[in-house]
């Protein structure tokens, strides 16, 4: 079943914004280019960083010569796309922030309901038919 | 500032239900969705709507709801207790200041109703703020998600835009997310939202209808309703009668869209005197704006995500099948004409003003209570029991610098400070403790008081025939 997307935070964004650009890249390269003036003192930060980032699901490593590289796991637009999707939901569903006028609440139709409104539409055409 | 807050409130509950009582039964024929709509629209505008005329009608005490008595139950209660520290203690202003109250006295000197009315604003507040939030952050997502729209989908976009009778077509965005098609605004020009699954999996002449229904929602204006509701339901958050309005306003808002999509994007109408072909044909078009609506449906939510049918709420898919069967049928619904909407209009915005509510005017309270109300005076002390006498009014502070400046007597300064009291007495009756307290920290601070105490001993005016007194500044 697809996971639940998670937010992520400011810190790990802005590794996952790096690696959008500039995948497939090593920890030493994520390092030097998020953090470029702190040398290796960040070495610890990035690695936990991207250990977090492997465990959510946002990023994958693949081993390469004695080093790993590592990917994102989704692009951009589909992360952004599931965010808006989350908010869109909180929004429409939530009741105190009703500013968007929207076709159907999807999240309320059953399986049930769908096969019973197809129905409808098949009866409906079977009489004009 | 309260007694107006609560008489307003109670007063737009009982115009609101009015409107929603006749709403209410029009709605139940599922006949006449423009004028349903109105209607809610009315009742969702009266609970922000302020009254403006009042008629002679309920008085707010025959309701059993009165705030002036609680005021004055809750003013005696406090001048009694006040008075008796007065006489027996010096003034509070010489008490140290964390001296705190039992638990039972707190209780009998809070006034319910603007506990009420200051918790209900404050859960307004932040939930207005909330929500705006959150709506920005929205507003950010979208902007940085935003794929554009593609020639042909502009194109359609525009012919179907100059079909309904928009000037300018509203922004289009397509999105990756699964949300469901949408119309946005929050200020600037107004986005229609569409999801690129649907662009992806639906023909053209499907997803066609999707976009119509979405600019019938601009063309109506319903962006700008969406902000009307959000107040309405910031504001009234604890109001069932809020509630429902809005889920009613939003029912028949879709249904007056359908039939908006259907009546402007089918050839004629569907009246029995169309030729049978014509007929045929929109019937075909209905079916087909009909068939799309549940295609977005299936679209949107994959299998394994649709809940189960133990989950659905009561009316779930209710309004969907409502809907779907109102499409196929629209001949059942019967558009207001537009007198019906006149009539309705000019109904409705001559009630809206109307206060059927006031308060009564409350009878001046006895001078020998209200002598006792001072508590936020800081030379408070026996004088206070004076009769109240009409007198010149004058700021505290301009009253203790002519004391000292004009080095009266005992007995004129005694005379000073009660012709102040008197005349402070009158205004300050329906004022809670809280606020004289508030009140009383305006006018001093600790040390004003400290410092000021120092200069007027306390004993110079609680005994004016006393000679004797040695560190009284008034002494030679």
């Amino acid at each position: 079943m697809k996971e639940k997307p998670t937010t992520l935070a400011n810190a790990e964004l802005t590794i996952l914004e790096y690696l959008w650009k500039s995948a497939p890249s090593t920890a030493r390269e994520i390092r030097e280019g998020v953090y470029p003036d702190q040398g290796a003192a960040q070495n610890g930060t990035v690695q936990r960083l991207l250990q977090r980032l492997e465990t959510k699901g946002f990023v994958t490593r693949k081993r390469v010569s004695n080093v790993y590289n590592f990917n994102p796991s989704l692009t951009r637009e589909t992360y952004l796309g599931n965010q808006l999707e989350n908010l869109a939901s909180t929004l429409t569903e939530g009741s105190f922030a009703p500013l968007i006028t929207h076709l159907v609440e999807k999240n309320k139709i059953s399986s049930d309901d769908i096969k019973r409104i197809r129905e409808i539409l098949d009866q409906d055409q079977g009489g004009n038919n | 500032m309260e007694n107006y807050i609560y008489q307003a409130s109670i007063n737009n509950i009982i115009v609101a239900s009015i409107f929603a009582f006749f709403a209410y039964l029009l709605g139940r024929s599922s006949k006449h969705p423009q004028l349903s709509y109105l209607l809610w629209f009315f009742v969702i505008i009266k609970l922000i709507t302020p009254p403006i005329i009042s008629l002679p009608g309920i008085e707010l005490s025959q309701l059993g709801i009165s705030t002036q008595q609680v005021s004055a139950h809750t003013a005696q209660t406090l001048s009694e207790g006040v008075a008796h520290q007065a006489i027996n203690q010096p003034p509070h202003w010489l008490i140290d200041s964390n001296s705190s109250y039992d638990f039972i006295s707190w209780l009998q000197k809070i006034d319910i109703i603007s506990f009420i009315i200051s918790f209900s604003l404050l859960g307004s507040l932040i939930i207005l703020a909330h929500s705006f939030y959150k709506a920005l952050r929205f507003h950010q997502l979208i902007k940085s998600e935003a794929h554009p729209a593609t020639a042909e989908i502009k194109a359609i976009a525009d012919e179907l835009a100059q079909t309904i009778g928009l000037k300018k077509t509203p922004l289009l965005t397509l999105t990756t997310a699964s949300i469901s098609p949408m119309v946005w605004w929050i200020g600037g020009r107004v986005h229609v939202i569409l999801p690129l699954v649907i662009i992806d999996q639906m023909t053209p002449s499907q997803w066609r209808w999707v976009l119509a229904h979405e600019l019938v929602h601009v063309k109506r204006l319903d962006h700008l309703v969406r902000w009307i509701e959000w107040l309405a339901g910031g504001l009234w958050w604890w109001n069932p009668l809020a509630w429902y309005a809005r889920k009613q306003l939003r029912i028949h808002e879709e249904r007056c869209c359908d039939n908006g999509v259907i009546s402007l994007l089918t050839t004629t109408g569907h009246h029995a005197n169309a030729p049978v072909n014509l007929r045929a044909h929109n019937i075909s078009q209905s079916r087909d704006y009909a068939e799309s609506i549940l295609t977005v449906v299936e679209k949107l939510v994959s299998p394994e995500h649709r809940p189960p049918t133990q989950t659905s709420q009561i009316n779930s898919g209710g309004q969907l099948e409502l809907r779907i069967k109102m499409i196929l049928n629209p001949s059942r619904t019967k558009k207001a004409t537009k007198r019906q909407q006149v009539v309705a209009i000019i109904a409705a915005t001559t009630l809206l003003p109307l206060s059927f509510t006031y308060v009564k005017a409350q009878p001046q309270v006895n001078s020998s209570t209200s002598s006792k109300t001072n508590v936020s005076k800081p030379h408070e002390t026996s004088s206070t029991q004076q009769k109240v006498t009409s007198g010149d009014h004058s700021d505290i502070k301009s009253v203790l610098k002519e004391i000292l400046v004009k080095e009266l007597t005992d007995q004129e300064i005694k005379e000073r400070f009660n012709k102040y009291f008197a005349t402070e007495t009158a205004r300050k009756n329906q004022r809670t403790k809280q606020e004289k307290k508030v009140q009383a920290d305006a006018y001093f601070d600790k040390n004003e008081m400290l410092q000021l105490s120092k200069l007027i001993p306390l004993h110079a005016y609680q005994n004016p025939e006393s000679q004797n007194c040695t560190s009284c500044h008034k002494q030679n």
